[in-house]
């Protein structure tokens, strides 16, 4: 059982190119000056910092004074939420975000709900599509800011920002977006998209944990969440996380030279894995089968059986998956991204994430396929239902589930 | 040959340190939350680490958090625990790191208050202040051990047997006093301490707020359940092993350090000396070694430093904050030092790595610069 395992948990993070690692290492023992220092030491650091933030903006569509560097995407997400609400004017106190969001965006948002902003949680259609109409209509001269992810985390939906950014525009409410999973995976542009704040990582592109960046479009006003010493435009305080920024960068300039090239490549293995998955009996896609999806996902519902059980089982046979979006997944409540796009609490806990990067390979979904088929065909021959003696048509096992419960 | 002595802003990371981290960085990319096989890699991995760390401080594994460094610990700890009550007022010192003093002017517009304690000439606290201020509002007190720039220890078991006598919640921020002093959070009666791994020849933006059991914490930031949801966001995993490692290597190699450090400072010391009109900042016998700040009177620092730095001999002027901010440093006016003294103070931190003749070239160099500056300025 010493065969390498294969890593299809990739919208939760990602491993660090050796390229990037390399890039790193000299920002740790040899330019380890402070940026904020003013000798050379630190104004090389200083202008390695300054490089990095210039190659991501260009990479975004944005001015590199625009870019705040963080300590990661949730921070980025508080920092815009808490750091837009910070400057509302009493008469702006209501904020639009969808069901669909990360916690990342869902908790900030439902403290600042506790702390007495309106919210609307809008709906979202059957794969997970926020409507510009919807949105148009739920926004009112209260209306502060509006935050939707763009790449959703667990069921791979990418939203039209420009249709979003450009209803928000319309109207003059800032407009955020969670870019964690999209960047570097589909399109993003912050100036044609019509953003204002979006909140991006490294870690999902193949670059370092612990760094991130907030773009907050100039002319947008918001308030620091930390303070201390002046750094990044008196934005964000405390000493550049000097290597993991060079990593960042490092990391975005390989993902988008080979842009093309590795989307088709990741875009193949994804829909091998779903053609071949889908052909399990009772199995559904979540989320769209189009190019509106995050080439790196696929949701897949595996009715009667717990997705958890899956997710163990597959582990045992060395695939890695999640099961829920990783910061739930120690949570019992079914995620609330699946319940929004319309599925049963039961189907919800029978879903499992497979998510991917550039490593991954055909060879590896074949040999992931047949696990998982192995795994799902155990776990229904162990389970008191069985959807052939169903009465209704396929596809809804609820009912069947609550009489056989009856009976036991 | 080249020198540096601004250590305590920025700091090479040890080698061993980096070698800890690499496994993690190549390796385990999981995150801990994740149940799969590398989840949970992860997750005994970073657990391994809290273990580690709690022990270096006599804490116990659930009490350390896991930060970007010590500016968020610090941000945590004033916001924080100050937030948890409606109202109420924090009590600090004039000298704090700003990392403490600005959040606490930010909670001000929430209905907060600072009450700021004032230092003598040598940056230190004086008790009969502290137990003047001290009332029914207060409901934090923030104390650095060590003040970064002077170097000057604070009294800090009488501060916190004080505090803790009127019931208040006590903050203590050991980023400096970690390379030199045995930390043990039960002796010191802390409820919250700030430590950073970058003095520590650790990795940048790590560090930890160690938070004693059963205090009430309001995070800084929502998100995920990460840190038992006092800290969310994805944690940074080779960060945390450099942190963990470093701060190891202090515990085990502090005798020696502070040894290697006395050394050195005592050398500094006295070949500064030998320059006319050199006045050494708070150099009280408590200074920490290796924290030095000194100035010569009328001598512009920014000036001198620019000629250090054409010789490859790298200090600071007072903390980089003051230096984005153009501004004097707010420790050395708070010790009563004019605007004027405080532009013409220079400051030296000093690694256990450094060595008598990098300080013998610095003096080389420093010595006819500060006499091509009196020429000019005459």
């Amino acid at each position: 059982m010493s065969e390498r395992l294969i890593y299809f948990d990739n919208n939760d993070t990602t491993p660090l190119l050796d390229a990037v690692l390399q890039a790193m290492l000299p920002y740790y023992t040899r330019h380890y000056g402070n940026p904020a220092s003013l000798h050379q030491l630190g104004l090389e650091a200083e202008e390695a910092v300054g490089e990095a933030r210039a190659t991501l903006a260009g990479f975004l569509g944005a001015k590199p004074e625009e870019l705040i560097f963080t300590a990661g995407a949730t921070e980025a997400n508080n920092l815009a939420l808490f750091g837009a609400a910070a400057y509302a004017p009493e008469k702006k106190r209501h904020l639009i975000t969808s069901k669909i969001e990360h916690n990342a965006v869902m908790n900030p948002v439902k403290r600042l709900e506790k702390e007495g902003f309106k919210v609307t949680y809008l709906e979202v259609d059957g794969q997970g599509f926020v409507s510009p109409d919807d949105l148009r209509k739920a926004i009112t001269p209260q209306t502060l800011l509006v935050s939707i992810v763009h790449g959703n985390h667990e069921i791979g939906t990418v939203q039209d920002l420009k249709a979003l950014g450009g209803v928000c525009r319309e109207r003059g409410v800032l407009f955020h977006t969670d870019a964690a999973q999209s960047l570097s995976k589909v399109p993003l542009n912050v100036t044609d998209d019509l953003v204002d704040l979006a909140s991006i990582n490294a870690h999902k592109m193949h670059g370092p944990k612990g760094v991130g960046a907030l773009y907050v479009r100039s002319g947008v006003k918001i308030r620091k969440i930390m303070e201390g010493a002046p750094q990044e435009n008196n934005m964000r305080p405390g000493t550049e996380n000097v290597p993991a920024i060079i990593g960042f960068a490092e990391a975005a300039r390989i993902a988008f030279a080979n842009f093309e090239a590795d989307t088709k490549q990741i875009c193949a293995v994804r829909d091998r894995l779903i053609d071949q998955l889908l052909q399990i009996p009772h199995t559904l896609l979540n989320g769209p089968r189009d190019h509106r999806r995050l080439p790196t996902n696929a949701d897949i519902t595996f009715k009667y059986i717990e997705g958890e059980a899956i997710l163990m089982h597959l582990s045992m046979r060395g695939v890695c998956v999640s099961s829920g979006s990783a910061c739930s997944s120690k949570s019992l409540t079914p995620s609330n991204v699946l319940t929004s796009i319309g599925l049963k609490h039961e189907d919800a806990h029978g879903s499992i994430r497979f998510s991917f990067s550039k490593l991954n390979t055909m060879e590896e979904v074949d040999i992931a396929v047949a696990k998982v088929r192995e795994v799902v065909e155990l776990l229904r021959s162990m389970t008191a239902f069985i959807p052939e003696l169903h009465s209704e048509t396929e596809g809804h096992g609820g009912g069947y589930y609550k009489k056989k419960k009856d009976e036991i | 040959m080249s020198a540096y002595f601004d250590h305590i802003f920025a700091s090479p990371i040890d080698p061993r340190v980096v070698e800890a981290m690499i496994p993690f960085l190549r390796g385990t990319y999981g995150s801990p939350i994740s149940q799969h096989k590398i989840g949970r890699e992860a997750a005994a991995a970073i657990q391994d680490c809290r273990e580690r760390v709690a022990a270096c401080i006599n804490a116990s594994p659930d009490e350390i958090i896991f930060t970007s460094g010590g500016i968020e610990a610090n941000n945590l700890a004033i916001k924080g625990l100050l937030t948890v009550h409606d109202q109420g007022q924090l009590i600090a010192s004039a000298v704090e790191p700003l990392s403490v003093l600005k959040p606490a002017e930010s909670l001000e517009r929430w209905g907060y208050s600072t009450s700021l304690l004032p230092v003598n000439g040598h940056a230190q606290i004086d008790l009969l202040h502290l137990k003047r201020r001290i009332n029914k509002f207060t409901k934090l007190a923030s104390a650095a051990w060590v003040v970064a720039e002077v170097g000057t220890v604070q009294p800090i078991e009488e501060i916190a047997e004080e505090v803790k006598s009127h019931g208040v919640t006590f903050h203590c921020d050991a980023t400096i006093a970690a390379r030199y002093f045995l930390m043990d959070v039960r002796s010191l009666n802390v409820d919250a301490m700030t430590l950073c791994a970058s003095p520590l020849a650790g990795p940048p933006a790590t560090g930890a707020l160690y938070l004693r059991e059963n205090t009430r914490l309001q995070p800084l930031f929502d998100g995920g359940p990460q840190e038992m949801g006092r800290r969310s966001g994805k944690e940074n995993l080779p960060g945390i092993v450099g942190f963990t490692t470093a701060l190891e290597l202090q515990v085990a190699e502090r005798q020696t350090r502070f040894k290697k450090l006395k050394q050195l400072d005592k050398h500094l010391k006295s070949r500064l000396l030998e320059i006319p009109d050199l006045v050494i900042h708070a150099d009280l016998p408590s200074r920490v070694p290796g924290v030095m700040s000194c100035r010569v009177e009328g001598i512009e620092s920014e000036a001198l430093l620019i000629m250090l730095d054409q010789a490859e001999i790298y200090a600071s002027a007072g903390s980089p904050c003051a230096s984005i901010l153009r501004k004097a440093s707010h420790v050395l006016t708070a010790m009563g030092l004019s605007p004027e003294q405080a532009a013409s103070s220079l400051n030296f931190s000093l690694s256990w790595h450094n060595e008598i003749t990098e300080i013998d070239e610095m003096i080389s160099v420093l010595k006819p610069a500060l006499e091509r500056l009196k020429a000019m300025s005459y």
